[in-house]
């Protein structure tokens, strides 16, 4: 499966790795759904989506090749910027997705 | 089949097109560094994590220590901990069996689009819906992964399709159905702009959970205005 390590170990990593990224997964959803949280780590928990997505999406726009990348060459932040823009306007994500793929194809295009 | 298994299958094509770019590219890398189809296929069936897979090769392309390995799979995937916890409310009457086998498969695109339709369609939201949503993504992922790995030297310049910018796109349009007032476009920039500069320091693998941690506790309170249009 992999040509400078034997099966084994490779398969014995991957199994600890899956292990590691399914415990974080899981707990939290099993154990909570079963417990009344305060209302004070409910209105935590409200606000967790929007700023995990928020932090997803500035770092793929603007982090890039590790380091921070505010230039106009940055096509992902040009076309990230466009989106924003028309995603004020349209609530429609298909709208929105399309938009974005084709924004970026045309950047790519120009430049 | 099932109408909410379908409806989250329908929801879900922008991950596949944004798994697509990522997965053939995943799987080029994988192949160049000297794992095989069959090793490629397994790594996707059993982590299911795009940033973390990426991480996982080049460690074992630079024969790093399998606990390094494991140590840093967990600290980069630590944030589905946060995910996983915020879907915690909307499964209140499911076993424990389900939620386990549906939590396997928890990613970050699972999660922008389950939790907007929890949130704001909830009657349209439970966990068929989100397994429909999360096997669809699954099932791109493991293929096309594989496919890269095993065809990766027919497949040149797949970045001109634009499709890698479906992610991003989606992670935008979902952001504007989840952001209704000023506190939330707050919450968002601000823990936008703190990750930009953890990644800039050694908690870069941290970024994403400690920005949304400190940022949901900094606004916890206070009044909540609705945003203008």
């Amino acid at each position: 499966m992999i040509n400078y390590m034997n099966d084994t170990t490779f398969i014995i990593i991957i199994l600890g790795a899956m292990v590691v990224t399914y415990i974080p997964r899981m707990l939290p959803l099993v154990l909570l759904s079963k417990s009344k949280l305060p209302k004070k780590v409910e209105e935590f928990l409200d606000y967790i989506p929007i700023a995990i997505l928020g932090s997803i999406l500035f770092s793929t726009l603007i982090y890039r090749n590790d380091s921070i990348d505010l230039s106009i060459d940055n096509e992902y932040l040009i076309a990230g910027i466009l989106t924003v823009i028309v995603a004020k306007f349209v609530k429609r994500v298909d709208v929105i997705v399309i938009f974005g793929i084709i924004i970026t194809i045309v950047l790519r295009f120009i430049f | 089949m099932n109408k909410y298994i379908l409806n989250g299958i329908k929801d879900s094509y922008p991950i596949v097109l944004g798994y697509i770019p990522i997965g053939l590219a995943f799987g080029i890398l994988a192949a160049s560094t000297g794992i095989s189809p069959l090793g490629v296929l397994l790594i996707s069936l059993l982590l299911f994590a795009g940033s973390a897979q990426f991480i996982t090769v080049s460690m074992l392309a630079s024969l790093a220590s399998g606990f390094s390995i494991i140590t840093t799979i967990f600290i980069v995937n630590f944030r589905h901990f946060l995910m996983s916890s915020a879907y915690s409310k909307y499964f209140k009457n499911d076993r424990f069996l389900s939620l386990a086998f549906l939590s396997f498969f928890v990613t970050d695109e699972s999660f922008a689009i389950g939790i907007n339709k929890a949130k704001y369609h909830n009657e349209e939201f439970n966990k068929k819906y989100l397994l429909g949503v999360e096997l669809s993504g699954y099932f791109t992922w493991a293929v096309f992964t594989t496919i890269g790995a095993v065809a990766g030297n027919f497949i040149t310049d797949f970045e001109a399709f634009g499709l890698d910018f479906a992610l991003p796109a989606m992670f935008i349009g979902l952001l504007a159905l989840l952001i209704k007032t000023k506190k939330d476009l707050v919450v968002c920039v601000l823990a936008g702009v703190l990750t930009l500069f953890l990644n800039t320091t050694i908690l870069e693998n941290f970024s994403v959970i400690i920005s949304s941690i400190l940022v949901s506790l900094a606004l916890i309170g206070g009044k909540n205005d609705k945003l203008h249009e």
